[in-house]
């Protein structure tokens, strides 16, 4: 054998090697559960845009709540004693503060959420390269600088979970990016699991008697209601019929009770669908064959935050 | 939290109120005006039903309430309703202060 044919041998055999090594990482990647089909990484990243949009909501219940309070407040304060009415003024400007701090616990609860579904989008994203690692690492740091700061204004203590993830995805990067992909995408919706029940949770249970029940705004119906009687006493008393343009005023704050009825409602069963479609997700990620419920669950959450935010920007204009 | 205490309280002490409200008029204003007071602080107190501070505007509240009662009862005959309400309202809202104490005590323990 000449030396040429020596060479030509030893080519072969590298060639050869270096075919058979490829194609059995490739089975090794197919036949590995981290690999997330096509279908799977769209739902994953369908949900994480329905959870962005989501976010505002719960604490604009709360918030309107306490607005359409104020507005009643000042109407019976127009019918107290000065005295009295001062003291309401005080209590009731109090009152509204205190609720726009359970609005504020409610939209850092949610904040934290956004994070995490801007880090599965991340992580879903089909150009994935080094600097979206990056970014998803980012995005990771800020889940957990979130959940201090949600854990201050509420005195609850949610454990952090975006480092795990941040982690997850340090350890990706390099060669077969999808198969890693796949791999932190797991390693983030398993870990935040336990996080993301108890922000959206103790989220619900501040929302639960506007949206679940509807007691408050009912009773702010009510009170409405009740609260024209002095007021129209005081304008007879004075010889004069009530203004049209106040009854107008009672007409508008008791539809736009309605309305706040409504946004509590579809808020809260919004939550819950959001509380299912993670739960629908951390099984997708582990068993392909739960896809169908996942896409059913994933739906149902899109379309009640979707007649939210078209409540609510009805309820802007 | 003992919610569904906390919601029937709130619940009772809204219908004293609103009756309150709705009475307001005349020469009885006045009076009824402190009673609405009264009614709006334990209202607001069980809405913000979860720190120790609203444990004691709701106790507060509730012992101004059964003194305010108390003359309701001696010198307005016709405001019988009203009187029967506010009973009503501060029992329901002395349950649930002891609920929310026994809680709060347990959590201590724990």
């Amino acid at each position: 054998m000449t030396r040429l044919n020596m060479l030509d041998l030893r080519a072969m055999a590298q060639r050869s090697f270096g075919g058979l090594l490829a194609v059995l990482m490739l089975l090794m990647l197919v036949g590995c559960p981290s690999v997330m089909t096509t279908n799977q990484v769209e739902q994953v990243n369908k949900f994480a845009k329905t959870a962005e949009a989501y976010g505002p909501l719960p604490g604009d219940v709360l918030r309107t709540y306490a607005d359409q309070k104020w507005a009643l407040d000042l109407v019976d304060m127009s019918t107290l004693e000065p005295d009295d009415a001062a003291e309401l003024f005080k209590l009731s400007s109090e009152s509204r503060q205190e609720m726009y701090q359970e609005a504020a616990q409610v939209d850092q609860s949610l904040a934290v959420l956004n994070t995490y579904a801007s880090l599965l989008k991340t992580l879903t994203a089909s150009d994935y390269t080094e600097a979206t690692g990056k970014e998803a690492q980012r995005f990771g740091e800020a889940i957990d600088t979130g959940v201090v700061k949600y854990n201050e204004l509420s005195g609850s203590s949610v454990s952090s979970f975006g480092s795990i993830a941040a982690s997850a995805v340090q350890a990706i990067g390099g060669m077969y990016i999808r198969h890693k992909q796949g791999k932190a995408l797991k390693a983030a919706v398993t870990n935040a699991e336990k996080s993301v029940n108890q922000l959206l949770k103790e989220s619900m249970e501040l929302m639960e008697p506007y949206g679940a029940d509807d007691k408050h705004f009912v009773a702010l119906r009510s009170s409405l209601q009740t609260s024209l009687i002095p007021l129209t006493d005081s304008w007879n008393s004075a010889g004069e019929p009530v203004p049209l343009d106040v009854v107008e005023w009672f007409r508008e704050q008791y539809l736009s009770s309605y309305q706040g009825s409504k946004l509590a409602k579809l808020s809260y069963d919004a939550a819950k669908k959001y509380q299912a479609a993670h739960e629908k997700l951390v099984e997708a990620v582990e068993v392909k064959e739960n896809l169908v419920e996942i896409i059913g669950s994933v739906e149902a959450f899109a379309s009640d935050v979707e007649a939210a935010l078209a409540l609510k920007k009805q309820m802007e204009k | 939290m003992a919610n569904s205490e906390k919601m029937q309280a709130l619940m009772l002490v809204r219908e004293a109120k609103n009756l309150v409200n709705s009475l307001r008029t005349g020469d009885r204003k006045k009076t009824l005006s402190k009673v609405f007071l009264s009614l709006w602080k334990m209202e607001d107190a069980i809405m913000h039903a979860t720190t120790k501070q609203s444990l004691g505007k709701m106790k507060r509240a509730a012992t101004h309430l059964k003194k305010v009662n108390a003359e309701l009862n001696k010198n307005i005959v016709e405001l019988k309703e009203v009187a029967d309400k506010v009973k009503k309202a501060t029992e329901a809202v002395k349950l649930l202060v002891n609920i929310l104490e026994n809680a709060a005590k347990l959590a201590a323990i724990v």
